[in-house]
């Protein structure tokens, strides 16, 4: 890096070359002044390649610390694309728990909906026996041992199926480390924007970007996020509201 | 129109999908197609076999306001009644939704109750429209 030193003046750099000229052009001596005009061309150019050598220099230091410090084709070839396997990852690990719940949830309706229906059955023979309590025991006595072996089998299966849904929560701790390994990726592209802003001359933070309001109409922004949409998060009663306003 | 309503559910996730028709079945309406977004579901619309529609806003290909904008578009289908089940909740989008005509707007996540309650008003508005038509007619 070349040291820093006050800039020339015109005078400085131009005046005797400017004096020559002047001199020349007294005299009507075209040769001389061409001369001059060519010297003056020559140097002008020269200026400029050094400087633009200058420029080249500083940008290659700069590019060549800024790899040193930040591992941006890493980032580019490996990193990023493996961020987005592990969220589609986290995409299928949430897609199957939902289901499996659900899964579990439909296999259990039909369960209780036998206890109900054979318990219900139970409560009209024990009715329907109102008139001859003595025949209550005999009745019943099939109806009722029947049901306790429906039943055991039937909670039983709820259990297990109780135990899977329990179980299929477990997705969380996965795709909560991949979710926080990702939050991680980001945070380290962050600070490699704002090293290129600085290296750019842009004013970085102080400049602050958003998203613009619906720049094309019918854009969808997804769910509102607490504490990043406040103002804009509505809830069903303000919807309604909004709605009613809008005579629907 | 009772239970042989039918409905359709557009939505880009499967679980949101089944998580719909199975509240719309435990409420007696047994008549469920899906689609995963709005250019799968716009050709089953236009078949005739669909008598109310409730679709997601954001999906990749076409969006649920566009499939709505096409609905009001298609005279066939136009009178359609249409409800936006979606995370989208800005004031914006929803003053869009109303001016391309949609009939109920519930916003993700939702309580049983409330979609129960628009699908209520929807339809019963729908029934008496069309009583009116009919006596009009």
């Amino acid at each position: 890096m070349s040291v820093q030193s006050a800039p020339l003046s015109l005078a400085q750099l131009y005046g005797e070359a400017v004096g020559q000229l002047q001199a020349a052009m007294q005299q009507d001596d075209s040769q001389r002044f061409h001369a001059v005009l060519e010297q003056l061309r020559e140097r002008r150019s020269s200026d400029v390649r050094v400087e633009l050598r200058s420029l080249a220099t500083t940008l290659h230091d700069a590019m060549l610390r800024f790899r040193q410090d930040f591992n941006v084709a890493d980032m580019a070839e490996h990193e990023v694309p493996d961020a987005r396997a592990r969220l589609n990852y986290v995409l299928q690990l949430t897609d199957a728990a939902a289901h499996r719940t659900m899964d579990m949830i439909e296999q259990c309706g039909p369960l209780a909906e036998r206890i109900a229906t054979v318990a219900q059955s139970l409560q009209q023979t024990l009715q329907s026996t109102d008139d001859d309590p003595d025949s209550v025991p005999s009745v019943l006595q099939v109806q009722v041992e029947d049901f306790i072996a429906t039943a055991a089998l039937d909670c039983g299966a709820i259990r297990n199926n109780l135990s899977q849904v329990m179980l299929a929560q477990s997705y969380q701790d996965l795709t909560g480390q991949i979710i926080r390994g990702v939050v991680s990726l980001v945070t380290e592209v962050e600070t490699v924007l704002e090293k290129l802003l600085e290296m750019t001359g842009a004013t970085g933070r102080t400049g602050t970007w958003r998203r613009p309001d619906l720049p094309v109409p019918g854009q969808s922004y997804g769910p509102a996020i607490p504490g990043l949409t406040g103002a804009d998060s509505r809830n069903q009663t303000n919807i309604d509201d909004l709605m009613a306003d809008l005579g629907l | 129109m009772g239970s042989a309503v039918r409905f359709l559910v557009v939505d880009d996730f499967s679980t949101m999908r089944r998580i719909i028709k199975n509240f719309l079945n435990d409420l007696g309406y047994n008549h469920v197609q899906e689609a995963d977004d709005g250019m799968t579901a716009l050709p089953i619309l236009k078949s005739g076999t669909i008598d109310f529609l409730i679709t997601d806003w954001n999906m990749p290909g076409m969006q649920g306001l566009d499939l709505l904008k096409a609905v009001r578009a298609d005279a066939k289908i136009s009178k359609m009644p249409v409800l936006l089940l979606t995370a989208e909740a800005k004031r914006e989008q929803i003053i869009e939704a109303a001016q391309a005509g949609v009939n109920g707007y519930v916003i993700k996540p939702f309580t049983a109750q409330t979609l129960k309650d628009k699908l209520d008003k929807i339809l019963a508005g729908k029934g008496a429209g069309q009583q009116a038509s009919q006596a009009a007619g």
